[in-house]
């Protein structure tokens, strides 16, 4: 494989809480990004350190701070096939706009996907006869919160990020993305700005993945 | 492959697999990025010849701004996930594709997941072997060395490969009427593979290697299916399964028949062979009455005779006297 390239990925620098003493709920782990494949990061519809969600989306979110506008999120039964069932979250560290954040869409599964929400987050699962969830956090100094009537309304678990398998991982995933390297790309650039400054005219040669890339004007 | 940032915002960009394949990922790494431009992608994208807000064909192409503090708004260039460590991601128009950004935002618009799908990490592969045969053809007397003739394999520069793959030793050798077989090539995608043989050049007098190379096609539609091998006496021109057969030139050496009668010396070439060429002789024989001396024209000999007995009388004349 190709030399790396550096990715100075400085999403998801999570802050987690201290943990408590409860078992965890096991939700599989982060895999890492490695040089020849994106992992788990490639399992999500967004990835980021910061997601706007100022419209409707369809996929898995990771996000260290989300700003949750109104609009449904999630898998839907366009996107599924896209979807790894066995690593399928959306994945809250900081949620600004909680009250916000009232609508999950459906796949042909119902909500075949894993919510986990930041620690600073409160779970009642006591709303609607013990059959909804409510969540609630402060934001600006003022408790924020949102309800379902069904907890599967929002995915099909709901945990928070201290609780389960895949935080004992993702916090460390986080320092490695800063550093998230990937095989494609610097090789073939470094060779092109070493071409630049030569002033060649070498024709590169064509794309070794075969495939054409035509620009028309 | 690379496009600049300007160039893409700029121009309609159209995937498409090369001879109509569709098993291919691209990344396309964005380059000369000005993290103080925001570049608005407006202009239409198509994965072979499809633009749709969920189609697979969205997942072959990833958008790879490095590590530039990028400041992008996808448009009509809505296909294809994204992915900008330090940059920051504005979908403005559905985007048929994941987004890996530090900062992602979709504003009046969705993004659908959509992820990369590499054919790079496929672990799949399959192998076929190059091999060519050696002959000999003799000018003069046959040749019957048992040396082996070396033949090297390379991509073939005048034909554009799917990828370079070369067996693990691009040499091969073997004695004339045997072929000379190259390690298995690894392919790891499927396409079209050109390949040039080559003899080198031999190590044996009078051997000249073939002028003429031959040509390999192997087309591998399938990792898991062999490849076909068809081979070619022209760069672009294959049609044959049989192992092609490069025929070096041996002309034999010259024989030297050199005899000296008294100071005069004659030389006669057996073979008919060009005598000049002095790397053609592999063996003189030489016959002569005299001791060989080293002097072809065989004065030195009487010549220390005759100085010896000149020192002979010279050392006899005092004695004499003094008796």
């Amino acid at each position: 494989m190709e030399n790396l390239s550096l990715y100075s990925v400085s999403f998801l620098t999570f802050s987690a809480l201290p943990q408590t003493a409860l078992a965890l709920t096991d939700l599989g782990t982060f895999t890492y990004p490695t040089s020849t494949a994106l992992e788990s990061v490639n399992k999500y519809a967004v990835f980021a350190q910061t997601y706007n969600k100022n419209n409707h989306m369809e996929g898995t979110i990771a996000a260290n701070y989300i700003n949750a506008g109104t609009d449904a999120f999630g898998v839907t039964s366009a996107v599924e096939q896209y979807v790894d069932k066995d690593e399928a979250f959306c994945y809250f560290a900081h949620v600004v706009g909680l009250g916000n954040m009232i609508a999950a869409n459906t796949d042909s599964q119902g909500r075949d996907w894993n919510v986990i929400m930041p620690d600073d987050a409160t779970l009642d699962y006591s709303y609607n006869n013990g059959n909804g969830i409510t969540i609630s956090h402060i934001e600006n100094g003022t408790t924020v919160s949102t309800s379902f009537n069904n907890a599967t309304d929002l995915g099909k678990t709901v945990s928070r990020v201290s609780d389960t398998t895949y935080q004992t991982t993702s916090t460390r995933p986080s320092r490695t993305l800063r550093r998230m390297r990937l095989p494609w790309q610097p090789r073939a650039i470094r060779a092109s700005r070493s071409a630049r400054r030569a002033r060649t005219t070498r024709t590169p040669r064509p794309s070794a993945l075969r495939v054409q890339a035509i620009l028309t004007s | 492959m690379n496009i600049s940032a300007a160039d893409v915002r700029d121009n309609k960009i159209i995937v498409a697999g090369l001879g109509g394949v569709t098993d291919y990922s691209l990344v396309i790494n964005v380059t000369d990025v000005d993290a103080t431009t925001t570049y608005t992608m407006n202009r239409q994208i198509t994965i072979d010849g499809n633009r749709t807000a969920y189609g697979t064909e969205g997942g072959k192409v990833l958008w790879n701004f490095g590590t530039s503090a990028c400041n992008v708004a996808f448009q009509d260039c809505n296909q294809g996930p994204v992915l900008a460590p330090n940059g920051s991601i504005t979908a403005i128009a559905s985007h048929n594709g994941s987004v890996f950004a530090k900062t992602v935002t979709n504003t009046n618009c969705e993004i659908h997941q959509n992820p990369f799908r590499s054919q790079k990490s496929a672990a799949s592969t399959t192998t076929a072997a190059l091999a060519v045969g050696a002959a000999v053809e003799s000018t003069g007397e046959a040749w019957a060395g048992t040396d082996a003739l070396a033949f090297s394999v390379a991509m073939d520069p005048d034909q554009t490969s799917a990828a370079d793959a070369l067996p693990a030793d691009a040499t091969a050798s073997c004695q004339a009427g045997a072929t000379a077989s190259f390690g298995d090539v690894t392919y790891t995608r499927t396409g079209d593979y050109y390949y040039v043989i080559s003899a080198d050049a031999s190590a044996v007098d009078g051997m000249s290697a073939p002028a003429a190379k031959a040509y390999a096609h192997v087309s591998v539609t399938s990792l898991d299916a062999a490849p076909t091998v068809t081979y070619g006496t022209a760069s672009g021109t294959y049609g044959s399964t049989d192992v092609p057969t490069l025929t070096a030139t041996y002309t034999a050496p010259s024989t030297i028949d050199s005899s000296t009668t008294g100071s005069s010396t004659t030389v006669v070439t057996t073979t008919g062979a060009t005598v000049s060429n002095t790397s053609y002789v592999q063996s003189v024989s030489s016959t002569s009455s005299l001791p060989n001396t080293g002097d072809p024209f065989g004065l030195a000999f009487p010549a220390c005779l005759a100085m010896a007995g000149i020192a002979i009388v010279l050392a006899v004349r005092p004695w004499s006297k003094d008796r």
